[in-house]
């Protein structure tokens, strides 16, 4: 799955929406009548689900869900149950916006809650200020993909349908970041318009985010490793030790970034330049640094699943011949 | 002796038939560390020490 054009890019999507519509199943025939949905209403929720791709804010709902039943909060349970009802009527399309009311209505308030659960004094993200050339650079940044690599683009159509552009925020105890995407929130990645400020910075932080969704879309099933989320380890792209799952993304998330960089550089020609050579070169070596820390991070302490082994030896495959 | 079957397990959800909660590895089983796992385990941020 490492190598783009081996992942079917519809099949990834479909098999999360069919993941989501089962899970659904599930919870309507549990507690359907307490949340005051009818056989028919849960039946056309969930037929909606499986024709047609849906906005990451119903992933997010179904585990808002989820937590409010198993609270006994069902007065919540149910208002959210009925959102999801109303938000997969509407066949989702692509979409580049600002993390704004403005731009996304309540979608706003749900992605930050599930980026940020405990913001506690710190924010991690914030609003941007108007950016009307994000959009822009953002179709420029695909179109360079494009150009590239040809499957690359094709697996981000599958697999991506929002790039939200965020700010961070810089008062006390601030968190800094990128970007960032949730399996909460399938389909939707949140970029950094401060760390990202041109359509070739923003390739890395598009495939960075895809690299994460494309594990999540993998790890349906089962997890990546079984390591206890309490154990932390040392991290390739995080200044903070992480949970095994983290690190294995992280080397991952690595070779990803390496192979888009090696493409670009394969591409570069007098006439195709969009970075220079020796940055490319700079952060090749940069990257494959990381990779082989994160490497060697999993395979002395990760406890992978089989789905887990087969990612890291097809991406190890890659790393060792590029 | 069997136990009575009360409403919550009636309605217990079964976390194997859920997406995302199947794969999580919980600190404990109460709800805020479901929480806890969940942004551990669900949450990708990236790029900190990536220039």
């Amino acid at each position: 799955m490492f190598i783009p054009g081996s992942n079917d890019p519809a099949q990834l999507d479909l098999a999360m929406r069919a993941s989501l519509a089962a899970s659904l199943d599930h919870v309507y025939s549990k507690v359907g009548s307490r949340l005051g949905v009818s056989a028919s209403e849960a039946e056309s929720t969930i037929a909606n689900i499986r024709q047609h791709r849906v906005r990451p804010g119903t992933f997010g709902r179904y585990y808002k869900l989820v937590l409010a039943i198993e609270s006994g909060d069902f007065p919540r349970a149910q208002d959210l149950s009925r959102q999801i009802a109303a938000l997969v009527q509407f066949k989702a399309e692509f979409c580049v916006a600002l993390l704004t009311e403005a731009e996304l209505g309540d979608e706003k308030r749900i992605y930050t809650e599930l980026i940020d659960p405990d913001p506690a004094d710190a924010p991690w993200l914030l609003p941007p200020p108007a950016d009307d050339k994000f959009t822009e650079k953002v179709g420029r940044a695909l179109e360079l993909i494009q150009t590239i690599d040809e499957a690359l683009a094709d697996e981000l159509r599958g697999l991506v349908l929002e790039i939200i552009g965020a700010s961070p925020y810089h008062g006390p105890n601030s968190r800094p970041f990128g970007s960032a995407s949730s399996l909460m929130l399938w389909g939707m990645m949140l970029i950094n318009l401060e760390r990202y400020q041109t359509a070739q910075d923003l390739i890395q932080g598009i495939i960075h985010e895809a690299a994460h969704l494309l594990l999540f879309a993998h790890s349906i099933a089962e997890p990546l490793v079984t390591n206890p989320i309490s154990e932390r380890y040392t991290s390739p792209l995080r200044s903070d030790p992480r949970p095994m799952d983290g690190v294995f993304h992280a080397t991952f998330v690595s070779a990803r970034m390496y192979y888009v960089t090696h493409r670009l550089r394969e591409a570069t020609t007098v006439d195709f330049a969009p970075i220079p050579v020796d940055q490319l070169d700079e952060r090749l070596a940069m990257l494959r640094q990381f990779y082989f820390g994160g490497l060697q991070t999993v395979q002395k302490y990760g406890k992978l699943t089989p789905i887990g082994e087969q990612i890291m030896e097809e991406t190890l495959a890659y790393m060792k011949a590029a | 002796m069997e136990r009575e079957p009360t409403v919550d397990a009636e309605t217990k959800l079964d976390h194997g038939k859920l997406l995302g909660f199947r794969n999580l590895i919980p600190v404990s089983q109460s709800d805020s560390d479901i929480r806890e796992s969940s942004d551990l385990a669900f949450n990708k941020r990236g790029v900190e020490t990536v220039a």
